[in-house]
């Protein structure tokens, strides 16, 4: 038994044979437990990754060295995603960190049928909508746009940004006209900004959108479109 | 017509994605159209732009963060799914709880409702545990010990020719006065009774009306009788001395009382009870000495319009120490009456 398991760890690609040679050595048992491993693999979603899997498994059995790893690698993927929906970085650190929570205390649910991230930006956009619906959150943005100044350090992530560019004078040019387009993106309606969000900052495929949303493969285009026309027509506008 | 459509792919001819057809039907338009040409132009380009920016990065104490929040936050969830989740504490928990509440409520409910009938509940049974008291502790030779008369408190009593014997015999004087007991008065209590009342001071609304009665007690057995609007014997003093020659012989009594039967003390709460539900009144507190187990006060609430009577009734039961004072609101409906008792030593 040790020796078939050694050879599935290592030879999962040559399956067809493996299921040949567990016929002739092992009995039922062995045989049935390692076609089942095998299937698992052939059925693994595109997307995750072994290590992916690990983790999540670890984290279910309930290691949370394993859930801080899982937090380090998929962390700033998640919050540039919330960040951009959101439009306020402080509002983005809140809401990033909830979504890891419910993570945490959801893994169990996660069946691998799909790919962590898949599920990780699933779980983020819904929780991102339900705080834009909430009304402390329109309150805040009521008070925050006419109090809080577009340059000030705190929930201005461009403050700090360098593009390497010599000239001051073309770094501040370079910070307005990524407020700019922050601006823009977040005055989306929010099916537009989602798309934009998902598509052009996050780089999902179609298919991956799709699957994240919920929506058919042709709504995610026709969404795309239109939130990219109306996207380009505001920053007309302010040019 | 024909540029909307074109409108609609250009994101995809942007992406990519466009079929083989898709894609030749943009290029054939836009190699006509200029509009649509400066539209993909600017579109690609912001779309470059959009792709070309830096991700914003998350702050670097946000695992810190995270496990800040789920530490105070599980330790809350712990507590409450210890004492909810599971179902075989949940349910008999919540079943405690409600039944403590009605317990409360109820409780509650039954100590306001208690001081209704506390007053009648605690003058029943006064008048049950003073009717058991032996009749040596009730009966006391009061009378025996009275020697002086007082002033009359009652005036212009009518009397009939029956009675004025017994006032005779209790006439004061200054040398020596027995005090006789109350005899049954036969005729009609004089309305008089409140005869003095022009000294009082009229009764106003909202005030209790404060009745005095000095209770007179004679010996056991059928002798004694129930005090009548007579003259009322004057209050002896602590260590005042009676002569023994005022003390009348139990002869007198049995010779003069016509009524049979005696009113102790323990008697007294329920012909007072008596006297206010006549009145069509309803007795309010009972106030009663627990070291001497008198009666110290009774007060109750009767109707304005029975207030003559029912005095009459109290003056025959015992003898007013201060004339009853009259009302002068007529508009009252209902009174306040304190009836105090006085026991003479």
């Amino acid at each position: 038994m040790v020796v078939v398991e050694f050879f599935l760890g290592y030879v999962e690609y040559y399956k067809g044979a493996l299921q040949g040679m567990i016929f002739f050595t092992g009995g039922t048992f062995q045989k049935d437990h390692c076609l089942n491993r095998m299937n698992k693999d052939i059925n693994k979603p595109a997307g995750l990754s072994d290590r992916d899997t690990e983790l999540i498994r670890a984290v279910q059995a309930g290691d949370v060295a394993a859930f801080d790893e899982l937090v380090l690698k998929h962390k700033d993927k998640l919050f540039n995603t919330v960040f951009w929906f959101l439009g306020d970085y402080q509002e983005a650190n809140d809401c990033a960190q909830e979504i890891f929570i419910k993570i945490f205390k959801s893994i169990k649910k996660f069946r691998f049928e799909s790919a962590f991230s898949t599920w990780l930006y699933r779980i983020a956009m819904n929780t991102c909508k339900n705080r834009v619906k909430s009304s402390a959150y329109r309150w805040k943005k009521k008070t925050v746009s006419i109090e809080r100044p577009e340059s000030s350090k705190d929930g201005n992530p461009f403050h700090e940004i360098k593009n390497g560019s010599p000239s001051p004078a073309n770094e501040l040019e370079k910070k307005e006209r990524l407020m700019l387009i922050q601006n823009a993106i977040n005055s989306l309606p929010e099916a537009q900004n989602q798309m934009v969000v998902l598509r052009d900052i996050q780089g999902l495929s179609y298919q991956e959108i799709a699957d994240v949303t919920g929506l058919s493969l042709g709504t995610v285009k026709s969404r795309l479109a239109r939130g990219r026309l109306e996207l380009r027509d505001r920053l007309k506008g302010r040019i | 017509m024909e540029c909307a459509l074109i409108q609609e792919r250009l994101s995809e001819y942007i992406d990519g994605t466009l079929d083989a057809d898709g894609r030749a039907a943009v290029e054939n338009h836009i190699s006509t159209c200029k509009t649509c040409k400066e539209d993909l132009a600017s579109l690609t380009e912001m779309v470059e732009e959009l792709h070309a920016m830096n991700p914003v990065e998350a702050p670097a104490d946000f695992l810190e963060k995270i496990h800040e929040r789920m530490d105070s936050r599980f330790s809350l969830d712990r507590i409450i799914r210890k004492l909810f989740i599971p179902f075989r504490i949940k349910i008999p928990l919540e079943l405690a709880a409600a039944a403590t509440i009605t317990i409360l409520v109820f409780f509650v409910f039954n100590i306001q409702q208690k001081e209704g009938p506390t007053v009648q509940i605690l003058s029943d049974s006064i008048s049950e545990k003073l009717a058991e008291k032996p009749t040596e502790d009730r009966m006391k030779p009061a009378f025996e010990k009275e020697a002086k008369s007082v002033a009359p408190v009652l005036e212009a009593v009518p009397t009939t020719p029956s009675d004025k014997k017994q006032i005779r015999l209790t006439r004061k004087s200054k040398a020596t006065t027995a005090v006789q007991p109350s005899i049954q008065r036969e005729s009609t209590p004089p309305t008089s009774v409140l005869g003095k009342a022009e000294e009082a001071p009229p009764v106003i609304k909202d005030k209790t009306i404060d009745l005095a009665l000095v209770l007179k007690t004679g010996p056991t057995g059928d002798d004694y009788r129930p005090g009548i609007a007579m003259e009322p014997a004057r209050l002896p003093k602590k260590d005042e001395k009676v002569a023994k020659t005022e003390i009348p012989d139990s002869d007198f009594f049995e010779k003069n009382a016509t009524a049979k039967h005696k009113t102790p003390v323990a008697d007294l709460l329920p012909s007072l009870e008596n006297i206010i539900r006549r009145a069509q009144g309803k007795v309010s507190f009972v106030e009663i000495d627990r070291q001497t187990d008198r009666l110290k006060w009774i007060d109750a609430k009767i109707p304005a319009q029975s207030y003559p009577s029912f005095c009459r009734e109290l003056a025959r039961l015992a003898t007013f120490h201060t004339p009853p004072p009259p009302l002068s609101d007529k508009d009252l409906d209902t009174i306040q009456v304190r009836i105090n008792f006085i026991y003479p030593h």
